[in-house]
């Protein structure tokens, strides 16, 4: 057997099969190719910063305008699906807003923990690569860029859009930070943003091509492209990477299950893939149930062992059967529901959680559940 | 608006804190984004509101 060895693209094989050149693991964005949407597939009237569809990927939206976010298909006449592609994520603009303090951005945030092999804080501080596809009805510039939320600095790049409604592959590459660490644990270390939308307030200064301290008007630097300001605006994204290397290579794709175990380490639902979190539920669908056969007063209650440890103790939100929050449906002989009745008590851990009922005179509880440690 | 929540005997549970609008039980903790955002409220002089009785 013969192979092709290049240090950008790998190992090619006589049969044209690619071994990536870097190792399992390399991509410390995840779900890059928008593959997971356990929140929603499609959300309207966003006019707020935070997590709505693809998993892992938030939104920060301040100063004003609306937008519609959803997880795309790509077919077999877009680029980005020709490189194996079938998901993206669009950001739609519904009611455009433009004042100097407004900004919109595209942005995973990163354990610091998963970042310690680039070794930041020291004179081998590697550089990274961020790859992407992304297609926009607008042309221009638009900034990609770092921030350490543990030594409030930043490192900026820009990029070309060249083409209007046309998928572009884009890369840009920092240079590793030689003076600050990431701290080794889970709380939030790297921002990494595609600048979508914003004012002067955060353009007015220099771009950041080397890592410096963190200043508003350098944030967005030399980026000409906003999204915000036309309703006729939108931008979509794929195949983001960002790997230890000062070229982009393939894209690491992981298998469904692998990705989703990833996400969850975020983000759990009782909600089977592909309903959205909030959608109709029953108690044989989309619910947990919790049954313990006695009409005695008493505590009842059982734990959930959870399919993968989650970031940190999370949040808990319970929905009864008709999907009132913070509420809870009670069993009673025969199957028989009530609806709107208040827990009386739940705990979580990063493995497990629990609800009770208290003094109760029912025979079980239904519930559907999130479980959130978002970053 | 957060509330208290109660333990069965009555004592505050120290562990967690219930966000209002969704009943979002948070755990106390500091790595919790949801708690995070707790503690900013609190440090903006406001005051949750006291447990329902069990």
């Amino acid at each position: 057997m013969s192979v092709a060895i290049n240090g950008t693209n790998g190992i090619t094989y006589n049969d044209g099969s690619l071994q990536p050149s870097a190792p399992v693991g390399k991509n410390l964005i995840i779900n890059g190719n928008m593959q997971i949407a356990q929140r929603a597939t499609s959300v309207t009237g966003i006019t707020s910063g935070g997590y709505y569809t693809v998993d892992r990927w938030q939104q920060t939206l301040s100063g004003g305008g609306t937008y519609t976010q959803a997880q795309t298909a790509l077919t077999s006449s877009d680029a980005a699906f020709a490189d194996g592609f079938s998901q993206s994520v669009k950001y739609d603009c519904t009611t455009a807003y433009t004042s100097a303090n407004s900004f919109s951005v595209h942005r995973q945030i990163i354990e610091g923990q998963n970042l310690q092999q680039l070794a930041y804080g020291t004179s081998s501080a590697k550089s990274v690569t961020l790859s992407f596809w992304v297609k926009s009805n607008v042309t221009g510039t638009a900034v990609a860029s770092l921030y350490s939320a543990d030594s409030s600095r930043q490192i900026s790049q820009t990029y070309t859009i060249d083409a209007t409604n046309t998928w572009e592959y884009k890369t840009v590459t920092f240079a590793g930070d030689t003076a600050s660490a990431f701290d080794n644990d889970n709380a939030a270390s790297l921002y990494v943003n595609l600048v979508m939308a914003t004012g002067t307030d955060y353009t007015s200064g220099t771009l950041r091509s080397t890592w410096t301290t963190y200043a508003n008007a350098d944030f967005a630097a030399g980026q000409t492209i906003d999204i915000s300001a036309s309703t006729s605006n939108d931008i979509s994204f794929t195949g983001v990477q960002l790997e230890a290397n000062t070229t982009a290579t393939p894209f690491e794709n992981l298998q469904y299950g692998q990705q989703l175990a990833l996400c969850q380490r975020y983000l759990q639902s009782s909600w089977s893939q592909g309903s959205a979190i909030g959608s109709a539920v029953s108690i044989t669908t989309n619910s947990t149930q919790q049954s313990w056969g006695s009409n005695n007063a008493g505590i009842a209650g059982q734990a959930f062992l959870l399919p993968v440890t989650m970031r940190t103790s999370p949040t808990l939100v319970v929905y009864d059967m008709a999907l009132n929050v913070g509420k809870v449906t009670t069993l009673g002989n025969g199957a028989a529901q009530i609806n709107n009745v208040a827990a009386n008590n739940s705990a979580t851990t990063t493995n497990m959680f629990y609800v009770r009922m208290y003094a109760n005179s029912k025979v079980g509880i239904a519930f559907a559940h999130t479980l959130t440690a978002e970053l | 608006m957060y509330k208290k929540l109660s333990n069965i005997d009555g004592t505050e549970n120290i562990e967690q804190i219930q966000r209002i609008v969704d009943g979002a039980y948070i755990p106390r903790i500091e790595a919790n984004t949801d708690y995070q955002a707790y503690l900013e409220w609190l440090a903006e002089g406001n005051t949750p509101e006291e447990a329902d009785e069990t």
